[in-house]
């Protein structure tokens, strides 16, 4: 390897690496602002100049930019280095103001401790210091700029990394600010991210401001509870002590000041990389709300009573084993919502299929098409992503297909914008695209509304002609009627089919699509990404959640029946016992008039949930869960990736984790021994699961990266997790479709069910989304609401002449015919208009006038 | 009153001196036609190189060296990009050449194009000159319908399209990395070098960046070839300098001179006629502001590249400013730094915090408020910018600044207030 001499010792570079790289890396400190390892090099803060001496030349050089030459002589320590950086850090604070006291960033401020170590202790400047307006960019973020160095770390983040373009650097010399453009509320899923890479206070948080000192904190390892992307995190709590004002007892009950105080992202660069979306960072005080469940109770003579523990599962387990004498287990069934850690999802499959001996039990979705099986394991023999995460930067053409990244799994946009500059090709093939497509696809293709599943055929039949494989049951349908169907044109259809290519899409699509995908990959030598809309959806198939599949690569030997299966056989009145885990059929499936007579039909309803919902009023027993923060566990990512998330805070009321009440409900039926540790349960997975048996506990393993400890702003990447995944076989099956052109919708008003970034079962229950959450709200295009006369409110009229007042926002990126409502349905009912699929059909009568 | 042959300036005063039909007789596009028939691109960029032309911009770099720094073997779109951001202060020679006679910058930049083997050539004019960007497109209208620009000009086989772009009025622009950004449309912050724009310049591409007087200079070295060339000038800074000279002279306005044919002092008492009545001799900035003064001892020196870095300051863009005694230096000080506190981009900490602070040190000293500390600690804010900034303006502010400090101590130490003595 090449040497160059650094402080008098002969050192060994790579090619390439530049000065400040070298020196971290064998511990030589070099002070810093605006370099960050995770952003483009700016070399504006001038706080890394060292000086180099290279062929006789000698001078003062940014270590950050500066690359190592074979012979140089670096020097970080001489007089004049120590003056220049004691220099840049009396230009930074001329105009910097003394809020350190009232600053969030106090104590963990890179300007702070650099001066406390490097620079003048006293100010030559006897001037007036300028004075710039706060900016309130976003609900979520406030911009103080007369704080603000201008390192360009924040902007560098927004518009390199995550591809956006409304905030940036405005103005030049002194007059130079960083800010939004215009006034508008910022477009981004990762504003936050800008909070942690400023060097100081300067952008601050809302969950946090002014709300602790860093030294009163406890931080907890984490893991998102918002998506399956299971992006990694800290949780900074608030601990005791003399000046707090909060107090932990613990094992205890919560005190008043039991509280999130904000959540940071964690490094670990197989799944979030060192960001986190908004989402994640500023929604946690869904845990305080006030619809949780604090108590367990029984329903008796139509109220609700309030029972220990005890008491609550000895009638539950009681009345489940009469119903299974009485009616068979087959009467018996589990809907669950897919939120839970595996442990807790373990034991529900555990109680509902060992101990009851039912296979009703599912977590996906009413769809009608989801009674065939598992499309995933029909194809590939697992039901499981075949591509981790990481493979998106590997792949060369990536073809997103039908899923609303930015609202569901919003990380995924981030690796794609990477993917994309990097050189990949990335296709978008949706109902309808967005700016935040626009961030990350090369090519954007909009199918029909009901499009989707020919959409989905064309690639597998274009992929078929291509290599010459006959499908079966596709053979029937040309290629040309399915792209008609799809409105899709041929060509461009054939440019994305690629071979290698990277799949990517939800586990909500339908059927054939998902089949289609998975097969078409396998045709390619491709592989796929399914990204599970239940934040734990791997964990639930993997844990056996699932009608079909026993864990996620082995099949049940007889089928039990899926969700919209159970749903219909409640109607029938055959199902007696409805054990409801973390899901609210009412307001978090499509076809509620059908949902609710299910739920009215059936016996005995046991609702495990951590909040009042409309399903709790029908409810026989309703006990209250634990969230992610209050409990230990594990968690599985799309991806398979096993990931453990620490509690944080002590339990809320008498709150339960799950996994511990249905293994009590399990002993008392079959008088084992209860299970009294989360970490036995683990165990248990890890010797029961097959796809499981590799993995090791603990689960996480670390590593140090070598950054000094004066520059607090990195202390956030300096450990980096790594989390261990689950293998599973694969064994690529014959596959064949059932397909016929049906018949379509094609006049009227389409309501189309679609997930929002803000609108989920937590951000529901804050305070702290409301600015962002489209409450009531539907979007639709704004020239068809210019055309109905519509101002911001209207009536939807459903078949039956039904009327919904909401709220109408215009989208433009909506095709004209289609009106787009959001999950979950807990501030209007219009899903007593959609069928199960998600589609429903309206006429708007007229519009409100004030 | 000095003489010399006009080279680039042969055609000013002529009538319609910009249209094509005036440069083709004075024989315009005469060097292209021979090039096009007789040089290959790497002949031609030996015969720049060997004609020993410098960059007229400020820096003085050889053009030809410049031009064989492009990759010959890359398959990414190389550029040609025409500096005509003149924003230096007291320089406005660019200006006669764009708007008097704009066929001799697209034959230049023609040439160069063919010489890296660039298709497209871009002219990034600023905005003060509105004159010229008419001048220029028409020029280009004549030039593509004679045939000198787009498909297989001149049937060679040769592409090439030449593209105007206005900037919006920023100093900075004319550095050439931060040109570069600003013609890509992003802010105008210079960017960190290596790598050099001719490996990747305009959007990542091999990109030779040479300002508007460099690039009229080539077609005369192609027609003529390096030895008619280096009968002018000297043996290091060959060929003819074009000076803009201002300040309280006789005859301000722009000379053509060979370099180091006379003095600064011939320059300035000759050629521009000496001061006003009633004006003294304060100092020359021989090379627009950024360029130190010379005191009116220093001035005895030949205009050349080197004998002017010999006295510790440059030839720069040969904007000549003479000062004259009306003003205390202490406010010719003052006015320099406003505007690089005015101009600086903002990127680097020094530049963005250190030059407003001069300016105020210096106003405090201009108002009589100032004290001896205050001098000491202009010269510290001084130190702790040069050297340090991310782009020459920054030091060249320091500079600026100190040189009238240092040079001209005097005068500051007559504005300063004296310590009472108790």
């Amino acid at each position: 390897m090449p040497k160059f001499i650094l402080n008098g010792k002969e050192v060994e570079f790579k090619p390439g690496e530049t000065i400040l790289q070298v020196a971290w890396r064998l511990g030589v400190k070099i002070p810093v602002f605006c370099y960050h390892p995770h952003l483009p090099v700016y070399a504006g803060c001038r706080m890394c100049l060292v000086e180099v001496e290279l062929r006789g030349r000698k001078g003062l050089l940014p270590s950050c930019a500066t690359q190592v030459a074979e012979g140089m002589v670096v020097n970080t320590e001489t007089d004049e280095v120590r003056q220049a950086r004691k220099s840049q850090l009396e230009f930074l604070l001329l105009n910097h103001p003394l809020e350190c006291p009232t600053c969030d960033a106090g104590g963990e401020c890179d300007l702070q401790n650099l001066t406390f170590f490097l620079g003048p202790a006293e100010s030559r400047y006897t001037f007036k210091k300028h004075e710039k307006e706060l900016v309130e960019a976003h609900p979520y973020l406030k911009l103080y700029p007369n704080r603000c160095i201008l390192c360009n770390r924040c902007v560098s983040f927004y518009q390199e990394i995550s591809a956006n373009d409304d905030w940036g650097m405005f103005g030049r010399g002194h007059n130079m600010r960083v800010g939004p453009y215009r006034d508008k509320i910022l477009d981004s899923e990762f504003s936050g991210n800008m909070i942690e890479v400023c060097p100081l206070g300067a952008i601050t948080g809302r969950d946090y401001r002014f709300k602790s000192r860093p030294w009163e904190h406890k931080v907890f390892n984490s893991i998102s509870p918002h998506d399956s992307i299971g992006a990694n995190i800290k949780v900074y709590a608030r601990v005791g002590g003399k000046y707090s004002r909060g107090y932990i007892i613990e094992g205890g009950v919560r005190g008043e000041n039991h509280e999130i105080l904000r959540v940071n992202m964690r490094p670990n660069y197989d799944v979030n990389d060192p960001w986190i979306d908004d989402r994640t960072r500023f929604i946690h005080s869904y845990v305080n709300s006030s619809e949780r469940i604090t108590e367990p109770l029984i329903k008796r003579e139509g109220e609700f009573k309030e029972v220990v523990w005890d008491e609550v599962i000895s009638h539950v387990s009681g009345k489940l084993a009469e119903i299974k004498e009485k009616y068979g287990s087959e009467a018996i069934a589990g809907i669950a919502g897919g939120r839970g850690s595996n442990e807790s999802a373990f034991f529900f499959a555990k109680l509902l299929k060992d101990t009851i001996g039912t296979k009703n039990v599912d977590f996906r979705i009413p769809r009608r098409d989801f009674e065939q099986g598992d499309p995933l394991y029909e194809v590939l023999g697992s039901s499981a992503s075949t591509a981790k995460l990481n493979d998106i930067y590997n792949a060369k053409n990536i073809v997103v297909f039908g899923t609303e990244i930015k609202e569901t799994h919003p990380l995924v946009g981030l690796k794609l914008v990477k993917a994309r500059k990097s050189g990949a090709r990335v296709y978008y093939l949706g109902k309808w695209s967005s700016k935040a497509e626009r961030r990350w696809a090369s090519r954007i293709y909009n199918y029909n509304i009901n499009g989707e599943v020919e959409a989905a055929l064309s690639i597998l039949k274009i992929a078929g002609l291509k290599k010459e494989i006959q499908i079966e049951g596709l053979d029937k349908v040309s290629l040309e009627t399915l792209l008609e169907l799809a409105g899709l044109e041929k060509e461009y259809i054939e440019e994305l089919v690629k071979e290698g290519s990277l799949f990517i899409f939800d586990d909500n699509l339908p059927y054939d699509v998902q089949k289609a995908l998975s097969y078409a990959s396998t045709l390619l030598d491709g592989k796929i990404l399914v990204l599970r809309n239940a934040p734990n959806g791997q964990g639930f198939i993997d844990m056996g959640v699932s009608p079909v599949l026993s864990n996620g690569q082995s099949l049940e030997a007889e089928k039990g029946l899926s969700t919209y299966g159970i749903l219909k056989a409640a109607r029938e009145g055959k199902i007696k016992a409805l054990l409801l885990y973390n899901i609210d059929p009412i307001v978090e499936f499509p076809a509620r008039d059908e949902v609710l007579e299910a739920i009215k039909s059936v016996d005995f309803i046991v609702v495990f949930d951590s909040f009042w919902s409309e399903v709790t009023g029908y409810a026989d027993v309703v006990m209250p869960l634990t969230l992610s923060f209050e409990e230990d566990g594990s968690y599985t990512n799309t991806e398979g990736r096993v990931q453990w998330a620490e509690k944080a805070i002590p339990v809320y009321g008498m709150a339960r984790e799950a996994w511990r009440i249905f293994a009590s409900i399990v002993g008392y039926i079959t008088g084992e021994n209860r299970v009294n540790d989360v970490k036995d349960v683990t165990e248990m997975i890890i010797n029961s699961i097959e796809p499981y048996k590799k993995l090791k506990f603990p689960l996480e393993s670390k590593f140090k990266e070598p950054y000094p400890d004066n520059i607090p702003s990195l202390h956030n990447i300096k450990t980096v997790y790594k989390y261990p995944t689950a293998e599973y076989k694969l064994r690529p099956r014959e596959v064949s479709f059932k397909y016929e052109t049906g018949e379509k919708i094609t006049d009227g008003y389409v309501l189309v069910m679609s997930y929002h970034l803000y609108k989920t079962v937590y951000t529901l229950r804050t305070e702290d989304a409301a600015p962002l959450v489209p409450l009531k709200v539907v979007e639709m295009n704004p020239l068809t609401i210019r055309q109905e006369g519509i101002e911001d409110e209207a009536i939807l009229i459903g078949p039956r002449n039904e009327e919904y007042e909401v709220k109408v926002m215009p989208n433009r990126n909506l095709p004209k015919g289609v009106v787009r409502v959001f999950y979950p349905f807990l501030d209007y009912d219009l899903n007593s208009l959609l069928d199960y699929n998600g589609f429903g059909h309206v006429r708007i009568a007229q519009a409100v006038r004030r | 009153m000095v003489e010399f042959e006009r080279i680039l300036l042969r055609d000013i005063g002529k009538p319609n001196s910009w249209s094509l039909q005036t440069y083709e007789k004075g024989g315009g596009y005469k060097a292209l036609k021979k090039a096009l028939s007789t040089y290959s691109p790497d002949e031609v960029i030996e015969l720049v190189k060997s004609s020993g032309l410098r960059g007229r911009g400020g820096a003085g770099f050889p053009t030809g060296v410049k031009w064989s720094f492009v990759p010959k073997d890359t398959d990414k779109p190389k550029y040609v990009v025409a500096n005509a951001d003149e924003g230096e202060p007291g320089t406005f020679k660019d200006r006669v050449i764009l708007e008097e006679e704009p066929h001799m910058l697209i034959e230049g930049i023609i040439l160069a194009a063919y010489a890296i083997g660039a298709h497209e050539g871009y002219i990034y004019l600023r905005k003060e000159y509105p004159l010229a960007r008419e001048r220029l497109l028409n020029a280009i209208e004549e030039a593509r319908k004679a045939g000198f620009l787009g498909k297989n000009i001149l049937n060679s086989g040769f592409d090439i399209e030449i593209y105007v772009y206005i900037g919006a009025g920023a100093y900075i622009c004319g550095e050439e990395t931060a040109l570069l950004e600003s013609l890509e449309g992003r802010r105008g912050h210079p960017r960190k070098r290596p790598p050099f724009p001719a490996t990747h310049g305009l959007y990542s591409c091999p990109t030779v960046v040479n300002n508007v007087e460099t690039l009229s200079n080539v077609p005369f070295i192609v027609l003529h070839g390096p030895t008619w060339y280096r009968q002018f000038g000297t043996e290091k800074s060959p060929g003819t300098k074009l000076f803009s000279c201002s300040g309280a002279i006789k005859r301000p306005g722009v000379y053509e001179i060979p370099l180091g044919a006379i003095t600064l002092k011939q320059l300035v008492f000759d050629v521009c006629g000496g001061l006003k009545e009633g004006h003294e001799l304060f100092g020359v900035i021989p090379g627009g502001v950024s360029a130190p003064v010379l005191t009116p001892d220093e001035i005895d020196v030949p205009v050349d590249y080197e004998s002017i870095a010999a006295k510790g300051s440059m030839l720069g863009s040969g904007g000549v400013i003479v000062l004259d005694k009306s003003f205390s230096a202490v406010t010719y000080a003052r006015r320099a730094a406003e505007f690089y506190a005015e101009e600086s981009c903002g990127k680097c900490t020094p530049c963005r915090e250190g030059t407003p602070w001069l300016v105020k040190i210096l106003k405090k000293i201009e108002s009589g408020e100032g004290t001896e500390e205050d001098y000491n600690l202009l010269l510290d804010v001084v130190k702790a910018i040069r050297g340090k900034t991310f782009c020459p303006l920054g030091d060249s502010a320091a500079c600026v600044v100190e040189n009238f400090a240092t040079k001209y101590k005097e005068d500051f130490e007559a504005l300063l207030k004296k310590p009472v003595a108790v």
